[in-house]
């Protein structure tokens, strides 16, 4: 579990910050209450990152489980600091996003593509990393089944297979990519909550795609917006799949509007709702991560240095 | 104490549908339908213990001899299901059946789940051949995508079965199963309800590369399982 990104004072003893934007966010996992009872491993992942109040970059991903994807709860561990990684390079290099506020979409598409499979490329490398110093176990092998007398490539990557979802935040820019079920919500200026990654139709049906597929590249959707939101929420299938759709929204605004007001006590007591909702609703592992946004109203001060 | 996210949205469990399609036609009449009867209201009790982990699952049942009928007329909470006894006469429109699967199998029909429906498993059921034109409405029924990505199960019930005609509904041979007496169907119907039920209400599965579709992971469950109980597919059949 990760909680970072607390929003600060504003320091006292500075000039007015009219219309200053303030960064914070949380990223929480809870095992499922269906695989606590099987005795399974969390094996969801998340984590959130806030630079000087200004950058906001989180992740959450959801390993796919099951005897034939024995190492998934690495494999999407690995994916979260894979993204989390590459959105902090991808931040240096395009200066906060300042080279994107004023491309074109073709342009920003073309770097949002790239960004994704440099994501896809560290998390084979931390996958390759994590096979070359972990041998299989024998039961490992024998779930495996085309593993015979050495492990394929495509084998090797099926073992950590996982979903991704993330998102970054700047003054005047947003963007979001998963590959995987999943839900991504924005809240934009006015309030409104709303879903800007597209959906994948496949998805309908109970499957995924994944970080493991030799399609992953294709398979990944995005949004982005040249504006400042109030925030953006992520979340494991886990979560999604545990409220009706119509009420969904109400959730999202709710996690926005309680960290505004109280942060740390918003997550403590998110802490503590998920493995209810776990228990209620779909039982499985659960994940959110945040990303909120709040503007503080110019302030004189008297005080100067 | 409430919790601050208590009120924030209505709480749902993922929902699974299981499709039973019962052939009803006159050469079931007797020992055959009698032990679908029997064999579907024993594993019921077995079901509601699967459904209660990580799915709500929902029966509906599509009984078909002359033209079709839904048992229900939407899909019921196994909690809440109660098998009415079926009688059988009449020819086998198992076209017309398909016809009337595939408009259910919709969003806007019976996979009108709240948070959206996980794959459906159907269960075709039948002694005979299509007396109808079963080409034409299996057309139809594969132009679905729910009934693509559905997890699906055909048992033969005794030697006049056609095969064929469940092997193109299936989509596979390994997912056809033949029986040759009662007792074998009723501990197909069991096997086969409950596993279906515990494969397709957990999720699994990506949708390429060598991963295994529930579809090929509940195919390998029942090979496994008619090896090991040993059902004979080889006996004669035993109706009587």
């Amino acid at each position: 579990m990760t909680a970072t990104g607390d929003i600060p004072a504003p320091a006292a003893s500075h000039a007015a910050l009219a219309g200053h934007v303030h960064l914070g966010g949380f990223a929480l996992s809870v095992p499922g209450a269906g695989h606590v009872a099987a005795g399974k491993t969390l094996q969801d992942a998340s984590d959130c990152r806030i630079e000087a109040e200004r950058t906001a970059i989180v992740a959450v991903a959801d390993g796919h489980g099951g005897a034939k994807y024995c190492r998934s709860a690495e494999g999407s561990k690995c994916a979260v600091d894979a993204a989390l990684d590459c959105l902090s390079d991808f931040l240096q290099q395009s200066g906060q996003c300042a080279t994107l506020k004023t491309a074109s979409d073709r342009h920003i598409v073309k770097q949002l593509r790239q960004l994704e499979g440099a994501i896809i490329h560290a998390w084979r490398s931390k996958i390759n990393e994590h096979f070359a110093a972990h041998d299989l176990t024998d039961d490992e092998a024998r779930t495996v089944l085309h593993f015979k007398e050495s492990v394929r490539e495509s084998d090797k990557y099926t073992l950590y297979g996982t979903t991704l979802l993330y998102a970054c935040v700047v003054p005047d820019f947003w963007f979001a990519s998963q590959i995987g079920d999943g839900h991504i919500s924005l809240a934009g200026s006015a309030g409104n909550i709303t879903s800007p990654v597209p959906d994948d139709e496949r998805l309908m049906f109970g499957m995924t795609t994944s970080l493991c597929s030799a399609e992953a590249a294709n398979d990944f959707r995005r949004a982005y917006g040249k504006t400042t939101p109030k925030g953006l929420v992520l979340v494991t299938d886990g979560v999604y799949d545990s409220y009706s759709r119509l009420t969904y929204p109400h959730f999202v605004k709710s996690i926005l509007q309680h960290y505004a007001e109280a942060p740390e006590n918003t997550q403590k007591e998110m802490l503590q709702w998920l493995p209810q909702l776990s228990e209620r609703g779909s039982r499985d592992d659960m994940s959110v991560g945040c990303v909120c946004v709040t503007t503080m109203a110019a302030q004189d001060h008297t005080d100067g240095n | 104490m409430g919790n601050m996210f208590d009120m924030a949205g209505e709480i749902v469990k993922r929902e699974m549908v299981m499709f039973f399609l019962i052939d009803c036609s006159g050469s079931m009449y007797g020992t055959k339908i009698g032990a679908v009867n029997t064999a579907v209201r024993e594993a019921l009790p077995e079901m509601r213990t699967v459904g209660g982990s990580d799915a709500a699952i929902k029966i509906a049942t599509l009984l078909f001899s002359n033209g079709c009928r839904w048992m229900y007329p939407e899909p019921v909470p196994v909690e809440d299901f109660q098998w009415a006894s079926v009688d059988a006469e009449g020819m086998t429109d198992l076209g017309r059946a398909c016809k009337e699967l595939a408009e259910k199998l919709s969003k806007h029909a019976f996979l009108n789940a709240p948070s959206g429906s996980v794959a459906p498993v159907i269960f075709l059921l039948s002694d005979g051949q299509p007396t109808d034109d079963f080409d034409d409405g299996l057309e139809k029924l594969k132009a679905n995508r729910w009934f693509k990505h559905a997890i699906k199960v055909a048992v033969a019930i005794g030697d006049d079965a056609d095969l064929d005609a469940l092997e193109k509904f299936t989509g596979s041979s390994e997912a056809v199963i033949r029986t040759h007496t009662p007792e074998a169907l009723r501990k197909m119907v069991r096997f086969v309800t409950v596993t279906s039920s515990k494969v397709g209400s957990t999720s699994q599965g990506t949708l390429n590369g060598n991963i295994t579709t529930k579809q090929d992971t509940l195919e390998a469950e029942i090979k496994t399982f008619v090896n090991n109980v040993g059902i004979n597919q080889n006996a004669d059949d035993d109706w009587d």
